[in-house]
């Protein structure tokens, strides 16, 4: 994806490239500048009169910004933001600017001149490469539109707007945007306890968003939540235990089973077929049977699944973790197709540390 | 799957010095250095008939070494059973074990070992560069190669839009390998300035195949016949002209 920023000019005149890249940066500027100002609020490490006192003022040119130079042929002036207290060096000032700016990312900025014309910024996002054509797009869009506000009854419009906003988002970051087509009271629980562990977010974090949008919003108590994580411990894919010098999933196979399953009924199953020393894919011709080889070699040309096994040393404290995934889908080494067999202790190149690990 | 039973294909990965370790093997820098094949580690004024029979690692593409297979493993995890082999009342010699040492910990066909992307992109991207460095080292001395290594850096980070990521930040690596691999042309041309001519043009020409190869080591689509034996040509191309630049 590709994310330019262009201005929807409201005054033609003004609208040539060359113009809009130098008229940018001061208007970006002073527009964010103005903003703060008009807003304050004292820094934590400034005293309360420092924070009443007017902010000094600081000129900024339209091409090129050192601190002596005098205003710009508009009148722009830009105030110090909050927290500033001297001016940045011309160097500092646009790698601040640009910092602040790419951390709050506003969706749309007006800047006012001093002869009361009005410009308007907006990001947009022009993708590098659609998925679909503009004709397909507009009518999903428009399907999903029209399959929301069945299920909210909201106005078309708020409701066309809103799903422009999430498709134009999703687009930026390479996702699909998916709409209900039936009305859901409530995420399910294990998607919630998913989303936690996923996401490492704490039970207090939770419960403090859940107590902001308010329990209606169908985010589960604290109970709730742990007695899903109880149910969804005692599962057979997920069952763990410890050694004293590591923890690791009792069943394996049961995980990898469930992994399997899961891709099959999202229709995620790749197969891949092995290849030969030539390079060229041998095709699946026999079928396999149990009393082939459980300790030998499968045969080529039997359908098979292909499994990762591997260690990755690395993370906040220094343990290594044994990894299982499968290859048999899109995206093999991305973490969330990957199963966490199990952590133990850093010491992986030592035989005797692996032989240990290996008992398990 | 879908009411049948299949055959499990186990494949092993990780870095090398791990997968070496859970196999038996002594590691990189034991006599024959290699889990797949018997090449020897390097030519001395002694070990040519070793050299001859099992293969030399420094002849790239040519190494010549016999491949190792599964009945290999299965017997040194039959023979050290009990204990390795630097524990054992009478120790193997180097051309017994071949350099398996250990009981391996997993039988596997040594054609289903492969390291992790990773180690293969960051690894021998940071290879190439470093062997510039050494370049610059070998032929003008310490301090030249601190401000080349330190140019170097400049150039990967202003030129190629590199910036040092953190390992535990989720950041391994991205894209990072494959930017500093679409301008290696540019790690050459500064090479030229620190470096006598013969060196940077042998270092450039090493360096081309290595940008046909990156970009296969992490990608995740099937790959075409032809594609497999171009990856093939490339690189023994690469490590055929790198082990001709440095030597």
């Amino acid at each position: 994806m590709n994310i330019t920023w262009t201005a929807t000019a409201t005054h033609t005149y003004l609208a040539t490239p060359s113009i809009n890249q130098r008229c940018f940066v001061p208007c970006f500027v002073s527009y964010f500048c103005y903003r703060s100002a008009a807003t304050p609020a004292p820094h934590p490490a400034q005293p309360a009169s420092a924070s009443a006192a007017p902010p000094a003022l600081l000129f900024v040119p339209a091409t090129d910004c050192p601190p002596t130079s005098p205003p710009t042929r508009d009148g722009l002036q830009v105030f110090s933001p909050t927290g500033v207290d001297v001016p940045p060096s011309p160097s500092d000032r646009a790698a601040f600017w640009n910092h602040h700016l790419a951390a709050t990312r506003p969706d749309k900025i007006q800047v006012k001149f001093k002869n009361g014309r009005i410009r308007t910024y907006e990001m947009t996002f022009e993708p590098r490469k659609p998925v679909v054509a503009a004709r397909q797009m507009r009518r999903r869009i428009g399907y999903a539109s029209a399959a929301v506000t069945r299920i909210l009854g909201l106005e078309p419009e708020l409701i066309r707007a809103a799903m422009d906003d999430i498709c134009r988002r999703a687009m930026h970051c390479g996702c699909v945007a998916v709409a209900p087509t039936v009305p859901l009271s409530a995420l399910p629980v294990r998607l919630q306890t998913q989303f936690i562990i996923d996401n490492n977010v704490s039970g207090a974090l939770f419960q403090k968003l859940r107590l902001l949008l308010w329990p209606a919003a169908g985010l589960a108590s604290r109970e709730r939540l742990r007695a899903d994580r109880a149910l969804a411990e005692a599962e057979e894919p997920h069952v763990a235990g410890t050694n004293g010098g590591g923890a690791y999933l009792l069943s394996p196979r049961a995980a990898l089973q469930a992994t399997f399953d899961h891709a099959v009924s999202k229709k995620q199953f790749l197969e891949r077929l092995l290849r030969g020393a030539d390079g060229r894919e041998i095709q699946v011709t026999t079928s396999f049977s149990w009393e082939d080889s459980p300790a030998t070699l499968p045969p080529p040309g039997v359908p098979d699944v292909q499994i990762c096994f591997g260690l990755d040393k690395g993370g906040v404290r220094s343990t290594c973790k044994a990894v299982i995934s499968s290859c048999n889908q899109e995206h093999p080494s991305s973490r969330g197709n990957t199963v966490l067999y199990g952590v133990f202790p850093t010491a992986k190149d030592d035989h005797d540390a692996l032989a240990a690990m290996a008992s398990v | 799957m879908h009411g049948t039973r299949r055959a499990v294909r186990l494949i092993l990965t990780g870095d090398v010095r791990f997968i070496s370790t859970w196999v038996g093997h002594g590691g990189p820098s034991s006599t024959h250095p290699c889990v797949w094949c018997s090449v020897v580690l390097r030519r001395t004024r002694s070990n040519g008939a070793r050299v001859h029979s099992w293969g030399d690692i420094e002849a790239g593409s040519q190494a010549g070494g016999t491949l190792r297979t599964l009945e290999e493993y299965e017997r040194a995890s039959t023979r050290f059973t009990e204990t390795g082999n630097a524990r054992r009342e009478n120790p193997l010699t180097v051309e017994d074990h071949l350099s398996i040492v250990n009981r391996p910990l997993l039988l596997i066909d040594p054609a289903h070992i492969a390291p992790a992307p990773p180690h293969l992109t960051l690894g021998k991207t940071m290879s190439v560069l470093w062997l510039g460095i050494e370049a610059v080292y070998f032929y003008n001395g310490l301090p030249l190669a601190h401000v080349y290594a330190q140019n170097l850096a400049h150039l990967l980070r202003d030129g190629n839009g590199v910036h040092p990521a953190p390992y535990c930040g989720g950041s391994l690596e991205g894209r990072a390998c494959n930017k500093i691999c679409e301008r290696l042309g540019l790690v050459s041309s500064l090479l030229s300035k620190y470096a006598p001519a013969a060196a940077s043009t042998r270092y450039s020409a090493a360096c081309d195949p290595w940008q046909a190869v990156l970009p296969v080591l992490n990608r995740t689509s099937a790959a075409t016949t032809n594609e497999v034996a171009a990856f093939q040509r490339d690189t023994a191309r690469f490590v055929d002209k790198m082990t001709g630049a440095f030597p």
